[in-house]
């Protein structure tokens, strides 16, 4: 038994907790090519950690399909007294 | 130079600049165009919205004056945008409110990891691993982003640590890249990245507990 858990461990390179904390920088490509090797190896025997990884992103997708808190639309007044601005800071 | 590389500073930023320093009406419409929703939105996360509208008015009045100074080293927008959260800071600041400061929360504040540790406890192998997959009962791949969802999403963010809540909007919801957000709020890669996973993992325990309600 402690063989097959010395065996599950080292196939999976690192524990799921450090797995955790690498995923954004996986996301990102930003890990070390040693990093990535075990994040990868991890991933491949990770079952939770692939699932996670997928809730990840889909959070990503979720954030970025909400939208920003407010919408503001241009208002074509407000670029005109912009421009205004811009026109007589040029005769300063 | 590589930050600027990294940002994409173009030949046609240096081109809008030269029109601007020139008193191209034009060239300056075409910015406000181009960033003015977007500077707005980005006051407020900093000031009442009351006080946004001033804020951008003066990121403007600094642009206007300041545009012969643009030297090319980052491109316009981030150039535009930095002018832009130093003045917001310096208001939120005289208004008492909480600044996002995305440089003080760097290895500030207790990090417990992405999962609470006793949730990571697995029978064979131990502490820090899976005993079993983090499902969640509805599949969030098929869920459009309904009302509901998008309220839940709004207050997880709205909940963030500032410096994250700055990090997360930009990257996740205004699409900026990882060195545009670096620029702007002249915080470092690593501290970048750090806090947009702690605020995706926020975010992500907070669908997690909706899905599974």
């Amino acid at each position: 038994m402690t063989d097959d858990v010395d065996a599950t461990r080292r196939r999976l390179a690192i524990s799921c907790a450090d797995a955790l904390e690498l995923m954004t920088d996986h996301l990102e490509g930003a890990l070390s090519q040693a990093d990535a090797a075990r994040m990868h190896a991890h991933l491949a025997s990770c079952e939770p950690c692939t699932v996670y990884l997928d809730q990840l992103r889909a959070t990503i997708r979720i954030v970025a399909e909400t939208g920003p808190a407010t919408t503001l639309s241009l208002d074509p007044q407000r670029v005109d007294s912009l421009v205004d601005l811009f026109r007589s800071e040029q005769h300063d | 130079m590589s930050e600027a590389i990294a940002s994409g500073t173009t030949g046609v930023d240096r081109e809008l600049a030269d029109r601007l320093a020139g008193g191209d009406e034009g060239a300056f419409r075409e910015l406000v165009r181009k960033h003015d929703a977007g500077l707005r939105r980005m006051a407020r996360m900093y000031v009442a919205d009351a006080v946004a509208d001033d804020v951008v008015q003066d990121t403007w009045i600094t642009v206007i004056r300041g545009i012969d100074r643009f030297e090319g080293r980052s491109t316009l927008k981030t150039w535009i945008y930095g002018i832009l959260v130093n003045i917001a800071r310096r208001r939120a600041e005289r208004e008492g409110r909480t600044v996002p400061f995305a440089a003080a929360g760097s290895a500030s504040g207790a990090w417990g990891g992405s999962v609470d540790l006793e949730r990571l406890h697995h029978p064979d192998l131990g502490l820090g691993y899976w005993p079993a997959a983090p499902t969640w009962a509805r599949d969030p791949a098929r869920a459009a982003v309904d009302n509901e969802t998008r309220a839940v999403v709004l207050r997880a963010l709205s909940a963030l640590v500032p410096s994250q809540r700055e990090v997360m909007v930009l990257r996740d919801i205004e699409g900026w890249s990882g060195p545009e957000v670096c620029e702007v709020l002249g915080i470092s890669d690593v501290n970048q990245r750090t806090l947009l996973h702690r605020a995706r993992v926020t975010v992500r325990a907070v669908l997690e507990e909706y899905f599974n309600d």
